[in-house]
């Protein structure tokens, strides 16, 4: 995981502003950051033709589940290549309480969220073990082996899964009353198909902003320090009082739970499921998705997921500007293999590490002063002769 | 005396720990769970099952060790390794098919070709990266798999071929054993199993290149420290295991057929066999390979005649696989064979 992003040959370039953390200029600056991206988030579902706009929300939908994967991948260490399975779990949750017991969409989320949880445990228990490439070789076989678990006749599984042809939400997601008055999706000017395909949008959304909230917070707090701690030296954290057992099933369990709600809302965008969307395949393509936006980044869950769906977009397009290849979908493939080796040659933090590198040169914040006041309360000389040494 | 008994029954125990010991508790188990499906349904019935799993055994033991030889050398388990063996098995093919060689010198060209690519793919791919950096070398070996898949669908269509068979494979090419048919290709292919694995270990134990990999194998910094050529040694450890992932590819073709994700469907199994074997142990993973063939072969084939599991089928040997490795790396993660690792700080 070593992003290398940060080194410190840049230190001899000097940046064109400073920004001292804390201050009014770093506090504008932070909106404007936020605003730059907002402002196309909001504008996009209105200015786009829907088709597009509900390739959005796919974005949203797949954005969400790298931010999963990246908890798992990125900040706790553990390699794992098979969350789409968990992905896939969380689309069947919704899909099956929809279609069989008729919820509402909103209500399929939390149980989405604790079947995955346990789900993830359950994988996440060997992870205590179960180490480096070996964690990758289990997840592996489990990307290859969830769409036949999906096919399996006994229990009713494959009546309720759909087999291989999957399955179709029997209730769609519709806007209320109230909903299209907030959203100006009453209007005459569109019609219906593209009214819910923005309503779809807004959700997808909503959901990933409040999992980039949710996650940077926890990222933030004691359990997520101790992730990080454990990804970059596990002794260390061990010494230093992180128990790691607990620390690995909860990080693994929590990236799996966040991994499928973006499955539901895979699941609700495109209003089906089926096996070949949560195969060997979107695990490759998912993972180059993570590690094209950012391993280890937060902003990468914007990112990730239109790296999967518009990839998979341009990639055929782009192979078909090639002349010495006759045109064909095929070699889209070679695309992302292509993608995942030169990501690992260089850009060993994606987009999002690439971005700050770059943005270092123009701005750079300067973190605050430690807060020493606790230390000068204390009124020992040791501290006060701390603090002159800052 | 009753020492004596204390003693040998510690022992009893402790052997039935060690890898040997497992095996056997696994062999009266599969055996013991055979004895009514043996009676149900006939001993040529039985026999026939064996029989056909013999085959997909010597596959699996081959492309397993073929993992095995690259874990040892780099312990990095190469999830490329399945599609540069259907590259190859690809290659062999096309020269067959459209240039006429004879199948097995398409087989060692296809082999040489490969080993070829894969000493490329370690040197300017791989050793770059610190191996014990898992994410950048997993990245690579799943990019090279993606990109070999699309390049065979590019050049030879997604489409199944049929791949010549390397023996005899007239339906009248059998013998006879107990009512049960044993194929000409079966004993084909376990005694080119045979030979290989003979073959391997006269090259890691006879020669000098197999003593530097060993050195290698056993402890990187200190066989660079005695002057061996660390670089060039895994080179040739990755040109053996791709050439044998070929020669596995191309054994197992004739009944898969060609087409992309022929030997991902089947690598899994490879997995499990090496992982049950012990990701180090090249014999370990021959044992594995057929255990796993043999269960797989039983399962799927008295799995329907077993009350209340009916609804296996043959696509769900693929879960008893992921079990198998799920199992093996939670309660001997060193596999029956296999060396445990000891971590150091």
């Amino acid at each position: 995981m070593s992003g290398g992003s940060s080194s410190g040959g840049d230190a001899a370039i000097k940046p064109m502003f400073v920004l001292q953390e804390g201050t009014s200029q770093h506090r504008m600056y932070q909106a404007f950051g936020w605003l730059c991206l907002a402002i196309p988030m909001i504008l996009a579902p209105y200015m786009l033709p829907s088709f597009r706009v509900a390739q959005l929300a796919q974005c949203a939908g797949w954005g969400v589940a790298i931010l999963g994967m990246n908890i798992a991948i990125g900040w706790s260490g553990l390699l794992s290549l098979g969350h789409i399975a968990f992905c896939g779990m969380g689309a069947y949750t919704t899909t099956i309480l929809i279609n069989e017991n008729s919820w509402d969409f909103w209500m399929t989320l939390p149980v989405a969220f604790i079947v995955c949880f346990i789900a993830g445990a359950l994988v996440g228990l060997p992870a205590l073990k179960i180490k480096g490439l070996y964690l990758a070789l289990v997840t592996f076989a489990l990307a290859y082996t969830f769409p036949i678990l999906l096919k399996i006749e006994g229990g009713g599984i494959a009546r309720r899964t759909g087999g291989d042809n999957g399955r179709n939400l029997e209730e769609k997601l519709v806007p209320t009353e109230t909903i299209r008055k907030i959203l100006f999706i009453n209007g005459e000017g569109t019609d219906e198909s593209t009214r819910i395909a923005v309503y779809k949008y807004v959700v997808a959304v909503l959901v990933l902003l409040v999992c980039f909230l949710i996650v940077r917070n926890i990222l933030k707090s004691r359990g997520g320090r101790a992730m990080i701690a454990l990804r970059d030296n596990q002794i260390g954290a061990a010494v230093s009082g992180v128990p790691l057992n607990k620390t690995k099933v909860l990080a693994f369990a929590l990236s799996a739970a966040i991994a499928g709600i973006g499955g539901s809302l895979i699941a609700m965008v495109l209003d089906s499921v089926g096996p070949t969307v949560f195969d060997a395949n979107y695990a490759i393509i998912t993972l180059m998705g993570l590690v094209l936006a950012g391993v280890g980044t937060l902003h990468g869950a914007w990112l990730g997921g239109v790296f999967v769906v518009f990839l998979q977009d341009l990639a055929p397009r782009a192979v078909g500007l090639i002349p010495v290849f006759n045109v064909d979908v095929v070699y889209a493939r070679a695309i992302y293999g292509l993608m995942l080796v030169l990501v690992a040659f260089f850009m060993p933090g994606g987009v999002v590490s690439f971005g700050r590198k770059w943005r270092a040169r123009i701005i750079q914040v300067q973190p605050k002063a430690p807060d020493t006041s606790h230390l000068a309360r204390a009124g020992t000389g040791q501290a006060a002769a701390a603090t002159a040494a800052v | 005396m009753t020492a004596v008994t204390t003693k040998s029954r510690g022992s009893f125990l402790t052997w039935l720990k060690t890898g040997s010991g497992i095996l056997t508790a696994m062999m009266a188990v599969i055996v013991i769970a055979l004895i009514p499906a043996i009676i149900q349904g006939g001993l040529k019935l039985f026999l026939q099952r064996v029989f056909d799993s013999l085959n997909n055994g010597a596959v699996y033991a081959v492309t397993a060790i073929a993992l095995v030889i690259i874990f040892k050398a780099t312990t990095l388990i190469n999830f490329a390794g399945a599609n540069i063996a259907m590259f190859g098995a690809y290659v062999c093919w096309w020269l067959n098919t459209s240039y006429g060689f004879p199948i097995w010198i398409a087989v060692f060209v296809a082999m040489g070709t490969m080993a070829v690519l894969g000493s490329l793919i370690e040197r300017t791919l791989i050793r770059p990266f610190d191996v014990n950096d898992h994410l950048p070398v997993v990245l690579i070996t799943f990019g090279i798999a993606a990109i070999l898949e699309a390049f065979a669908g590019g050049f030879w269509g997604l489409e199944f071929h049929k791949f010549p068979s390397p023996f005899p494979s007239d339906p009248k090419d059998r013998f006879t054993i107990a009512g049960a048919f044993l194929r000409y290709e079966t004993i084909g292919t376990l005694f080119v199993m045979g030979l290989m694995i003979f073959g391997i270990y006269l090259l890691l134990n006879k020669t000098k290149v197999g003593l530097a990999f060993r050195a290698v194998s056993s402890n990187v910094e200190s066989a660079r420290l005695v002057g061996v050529r660390t670089g060039r040694t895994l080179q040739f450890g990755w040109a053996l295991a791709s050439a044998l992932g070929v020669l596995g590819a191309c054994l197992v073709a004739k009944q898969t057929n060609l087409e992309p994700a022929f030997m991902a469907k089947l690598v899994i199994f490879a997995f499990a066999a090496a992982t049950l074997g012990g990701l180090d142990s090249i014999g370990g993973s021959v044992i594995g390979a057929f255990i796993v063939a043999v269960v797989q072969s039983m399962l799927t084939g008295y799995g329907q005649e077993i009350p209340g599991l009916g609804w296996l089928k043959s696509n769900f040997a693929l879960v008893l696989a992921f079990v198998l490795i799920l199992v093996v790396l939670l309660f001997k993660p060193a596999g029956l064979y296999g060396t445990r690792r000891i971590e150091r700080v």
